[in-house]
């Protein structure tokens, strides 16, 4: 036999509505039962007007995510029993402008992926324009990275940061989480142009390792471990350009 | 239906300044962040008290006669506690800061030694003693200067009566005391 859960969710419709509103709803659920699940039953049979996106279903594309309780979750990766006997409080992912219901708007954060040239720059002179060949890879190599590339840019990261809450512009969990991570790829050649962004007042420095995001992060990644290794190699950075002629 | 216009209308949540309160793992980073107010209370005390040592007797049994009213012995109980939660805090975090790739595979330091605070505070006083004792060596006088404060403090409580300091005579033996521990 199914138990049942009260799971209120934040609305916002804005042709129709200035500010926010709840909304509850009783759902049948089982052990295997994820919020997505649910919200999908929602949808079907209570109110087909509710809105969130989704896509895999299987915590790889980063779609779902939301505040559940005030923590930021993937849907398809929280499970209703873990809630058994508790009430359930469904908002959009924190610190984003919200779109309607639990769609939020992701732009500055795409953005931000985006500027920080969040792919393999070949050294400079090792390879010719539109060349094609192996770039070797030791395991030792590939294990300083590994971590910080399971990143699936949900979001989650930006939504448990207050650091991010509080300046906008501050470059993010996420976004400094791949600059480590191309930074330290043993193919790359664009450190000396990302480290520009890391340097910057918006870059490592304006985190101050509160570490919240870490401890939500579905995949692992542990961003805030990537930035204070990032704030290590700023410092070391800024040191070097110490020695360094002008203009070189 | 008018498709060219667009209904979107982004709701942009409002801050509250109280947001720190509403989760216990803000609450605790605003605690860490917050005690190092204390940290820098028990700094500057120390500061005062190595300056008020250096300024001579008078200064110190001043300075020792502040330090021993309730409200700043109660001051302190809770520098001292605020002290050591701060210093514990760095524990858990210190790991993400510090990556050790071993053999290959197993990254993270973190993994090495998450959760056991004994291991890293051996490797700390293993370190401290370490520099401590290169650089004691090369500059032995380091220790008596760095020390003559606690010695002179040792000196008067020892040689003189507190009631008795304001007495001209007393003041010069005390001067003459402090005279010789800045000039070691």
């Amino acid at each position: 036999m199914a138990d049942k859960i009260k799971i209120t969710v934040q609305r916002y419709r804005p042709e129709q509505d200035r500010e926010p509103w709840d909304q509850s709803f009783e759902v049948e659920y089982t052990r295997e039962t994820s919020l997505l699940e649910a919200l999908n039953s929602i949808k079907d049979t209570q109110e087909p007007t509710l809105s969130f996106r989704w896509s895999c279903r299987m915590a790889i594309c980063g779609s779902c995510g939301m505040m559940v309780n005030g923590v930021p979750k993937l849907a398809c990766k929280t499970f209703l029993r873990d809630y058994a006997g508790q009430e359930m409080r469904i908002e959009p992912l924190a610190n984003f402008p919200v779109e309607r219901d639990l769609v939020v708007d992701l732009s500055d954060f795409i953005e931000k992926l985006e500027r920080i040239k969040p792919y393999i720059i070949p050294k400079k002179g090792e390879s010719q324009p539109g060349e094609q060949r192996e770039y070797i890879q030791t395991p030792a190599q590939l294990e300083k990275y590994r971590q910080f590339s399971m990143c699936i840019n949900c979001g989650i990261c930006y939504a448990a940061c207050p650091q991010y809450k509080l300046n906008k512009e501050f470059l993010g969990p996420a976004a400094l989480t791949l600059i480590y991570r191309y930074n330290e790829d043993s193919r790359d050649g664009g450190k000396e142009e990302r480290m520009k962004l890391v340097n910057q007042d918006t870059g490592v420095w304006s985190c101050s390792f509160v570490g919240y995001c870490s401890e939500c992060c579905p995949k692992g990644v542990d961003p805030a471990s990537a930035i204070q290794l990032g704030k290590v190699e700023s410092a070391k950075d800024y040191l070097i350009s110490m020695f360094k002629k002008k203009g070189e | 239906m008018d498709l060219e216009k667009s209904t979107r209308q982004p709701y942009v949540r409002p801050v509250d300044s109280t947001w720190w309160t509403k989760k216990g793992f803000y609450t605790a980073y605003m605690l860490r962040e917050g005690t190092c107010l204390l940290v820098l209370a028990f700094v500057l005390e120390m500061l005062g008290f190595y300056i008020a040592a250096l300024t001579g007797a008078n200064g110190l049994w001043k300075f020792a006669s502040f330090l021993g009213h309730p409200v700043m012995i109660a001051f302190n109980a809770l520098v001292l506690v605020a002290v050591l939660y701060h210093a514990f805090t760095w524990f858990p975090l210190m790991p993400k800061a510090l990556r050790v790739i071993v053999k290959d595979t197993k990254s993270g330091l973190y993994k090495l030694l998450d959760g056991k605070y004994l291991v890293i505070l051996l490797f700390a006083a293993l370190l401290g003693v370490t520099v401590g004792g290169i650089v004691l060596f090369y500059y032995p006088e380091l220790l008596g200067r760095l020390l003559s404060p606690f010695g002179l403090v040792k000196s008067i409580v020892e040689s003189q009566d507190p009631s008795s300091m304001p007495n001209g005579d007393t003041m010069k033996d005390v001067s003459k005391l402090v005279q010789d521990y800045i000039g070691k």
